[in-house]
């Protein structure tokens, strides 16, 4: 266990202290600095966002896809799949061929959930693409 | 990895198999009852694979620092796998006429399976919490199957956030004790939970936490809240794989946990855990009474029996797992015949289940051999002798006995005594005779489907266990 009485007379923590400080302190007076220097003017629209002269739109009305969330769910599992990858790349000769093997195994499961996904039609999100297969899906029944 | 462990994991193989075939048998073609025969052939598989390491009988078998194979994960395994079976002939026969896409419902169960399995053999903090999530997760998909239906959405949140809150519960009880002591190992956890003392207050917040997490899996008062809820939500074979499999499951992680030292629990440890378990068994028995639900009553039910299960974690010894397993195997099979009546006279082409009280009323003069079957599973609940429930309740009385744990044996019994009432008011509501109906058997064709015959299977079997209780003990041994 670290023992707590020592830390403050390592080096490093003085470093790190003073770095912590010295963030704070530059955000402090960047902020400072400009309230106490900068003019102040009011009007309708100064406190709109300005975005390259286009008035920005109102996203709380703007409706999302609810495909486009499963898009990028189905997204985020496979790059966190794709991470454990990593893991297995940086001890590919240590792990040998019994992690080349069980590598092996998680890719195929891997490829075999995405043809999955492709059959079940999860990842068609234009509406045409879904009318075409349910079309098809009552042909075949 | 000897040919010794990897044998030892032949469980684990096959029906990691099975699971991938079954989802590319599905992206191939949408075909219901292929579905369901892939599933089962892979079970039966997977349970004869238990065999070659149970017939060696060589102790056990130590896979990596995660896993172990022995006496206890093969008696769970097999329970896990058997239940599982018994789910999917329900799921066959309620989901037939399911207007949606009825296949996935297997794949999910399958994975609950696996989860089970790994829970079994965990001997590691790390395989506890894969196995735990593995185990429940699909069961959220599992809950909110009918997607179409609100209140099974619902429950399927409701199951997911809570869960998800235990799961974190539980990790963050692991993290504290590892930070305290540096154990990970459930065999470490265990001497830990026996040493426990007010001297260290990370390890008995840790271990606080970690009881917490595990009594919710387990659905003991005061984290029973969901069970009610999400057992009226999911459709009736998933209640049915909630009430067996996870349970087994997650019994048999805590039976590990706390058995693992061979010594009784540290007396903080003992105090709580009796809390618990007299609340399970007060609190179950007492709202069940005013329910006219019928899975909701079955579900403070399970919130009672598992109170009473809880003694068999207090005192530990060989005698205690014996009485462990010998009454989960009695309460599996019970539920599994329970709910499965109540998923075969249901249809998910109506609205919901056939769940309410009222909606039984007289049904014995409709569908006599269901209903039979259906007395014979609510005696056995309530314990009454000759079935498998009085062996159980039996088998954990005198554990409490040999124990001196005189309090817990008290509860028992005052929690079986309400129980009768409340069972009996069930039965009895069966068979009322409905003026106005025809007496006439409505169809036979339960006979004819694989569920009814499941059903007739589990009642024999469940009669056998309780006037021949021999085999069952001497399987139960660990």
């Amino acid at each position: 266990m670290t023992d707590f009485a020592s830390v403050p007379e390592s080096p490093e923590f003085w470093g790190t202290a003073l770095y912590i400080v010295g963030v704070f302190g530059l955000c402090a007076l960047m902020l400072v600095l400009s309230w106490l220097l900068g003019g102040r003017s009011a009007a309708r629209a100064r406190n709109e966002p300005f975005e390259s002269g286009v008035v920005s739109g109102s996203p709380e009305k703007l409706r999302l896809s609810a495909k486009f969330y499963l898009v990028a769910v189905f997204f985020v599992i496979f790059d966190v799949e794709a991470l454990f990858l990593y893991a297995w790349a940086v001890s590919l000769r240590e792990a040998g061929w019994m992690g080349f093997i069980e590598a092996f195994i998680f890719i195929s499961i891997l490829g075999a959930s995405l043809v999955y996904l492709v059959r079940v039609g999860a990842l068609d999100w234009s509406p045409q693409a879904r009318k075409a297969r349910r079309q098809r899906e009552e042909k075949q029944t | 990895m000897t040919a010794q462990q990897l044998t030892a994991l032949l469980p684990f193989f096959v029906i990691s198999a099975t699971i991938v075939a079954v989802m590319l048998a599905i992206s191939v073609r949408r075909h219901h009852r292929l579905t369901a025969f892939l599933s089962v052939v892979g079970l039966n598989l997977t349970l004869l694979s238990l065999l070659p390491t149970w017939l060696a009988g060589t102790g056990p078998v130590q896979v990596t620092p995660l896993m172990v194979v022995d006496g206890l994960a093969s008696f769970y395994m097999a329970l896990v796998l058997v239940a599982t079976l018994g789910v999917m002939t329900l799921c066959h026969a309620y989901f037939e006429g399911y207007r949606s896409d009825r296949e996935e419902i297997y794949l999910l169960i399958l994975l609950g399976a696996l989860g089970g399995l790994t829970l079994a053999c965990a001997n590691h903090a790390a395989t506890l919490l894969i196995g735990l999530e593995l185990l429940s997760l699909p069961m959220v998909a599992g809950v909110a199957y009918a997607t179409s239906d609100r209140r099974a959405v619902e429950g399927g949140a409701k199951y997911l956030v809570l869960s998800a809150g235990a799961s974190a519960t539980l990790l963050f009880g692991l993290a504290l004790i590892y930070a305290a002591t540096g154990a990970l190992d459930l065999k470490a956890l265990a001497a830990i939970l026996v040493n426990a003392n007010l001297g260290q207050p990370l390890v008995l917040a840790g271990a606080a936490m970690v009881l917490a997490g595990l009594a919710f899996k387990l659905s003991i008062v005061p984290f029973h809240q969901w069970t009610p809820d999400v057992y009226e939500a999911a459709p009736a074979p998933v209640t049915a794989y909630l009430a067996t499999v996870v349970k087994a499951g997650v019994l048999a992680a805590a039976l590990r946990l706390f058995h693992a030292a061979g010594a009784p629990p540290s007396p903080l440890v003992v105090k709580a855990l009796t809390i618990l378990a007299l609340a399970s068994m007060i609190v179950g028995s007492l709202l069940a009474l005013r329910q006219d639900n019928l899975k909701r009553l079955l579900a403070y039910s399970s919130i009672a029996h598992f109170g009473f299960l809880l003694i068999v974690l207090v005192a530990p010894g060989s005698r205690s797992l014996e009485t462990a397993g010998v009454y989960m195997a009695t309460y599996l099979i019970t539920s599994l015949g329970v709910f499965g009546v109540i998923a075969l006279v249901s249809s998910p082409a109506g609205e919901r289940d056939r769940e309410k009280l009222s909606e039984y009323q007289g049904l014995f003069w409709q569908r006599p051999y269901v209903v039979s079957i259906f007395t014979a599973m609510m005696l056995s609940l309530a314990g009454i002798p000759l079935t498998a429930g009085f062996i159980g309740k039996f088998a954990a009385i005198a554990v409490g006995v040999e124990s001196d744990l005189w309090l817990l044996v008290s509860g028992i019994v005052l929690g079986s005594a309400i129980g009768i009432y409340y069972y009996l008011r069930v039965i009895s509501a069966l068979f009322v005779p409905m003026p106005g109906y025809e007496r006439v058997s409505e169809s036979m064709s339960w006979a004819q489907s694989a569920g009814g015959v499941m059903l007739l299977l589990s009642m024999l079997l469940m009669l056998a266990m309780g006037v021949y209780p021999e085999p069952l003990f001497l399987l139960a041994r660990p």
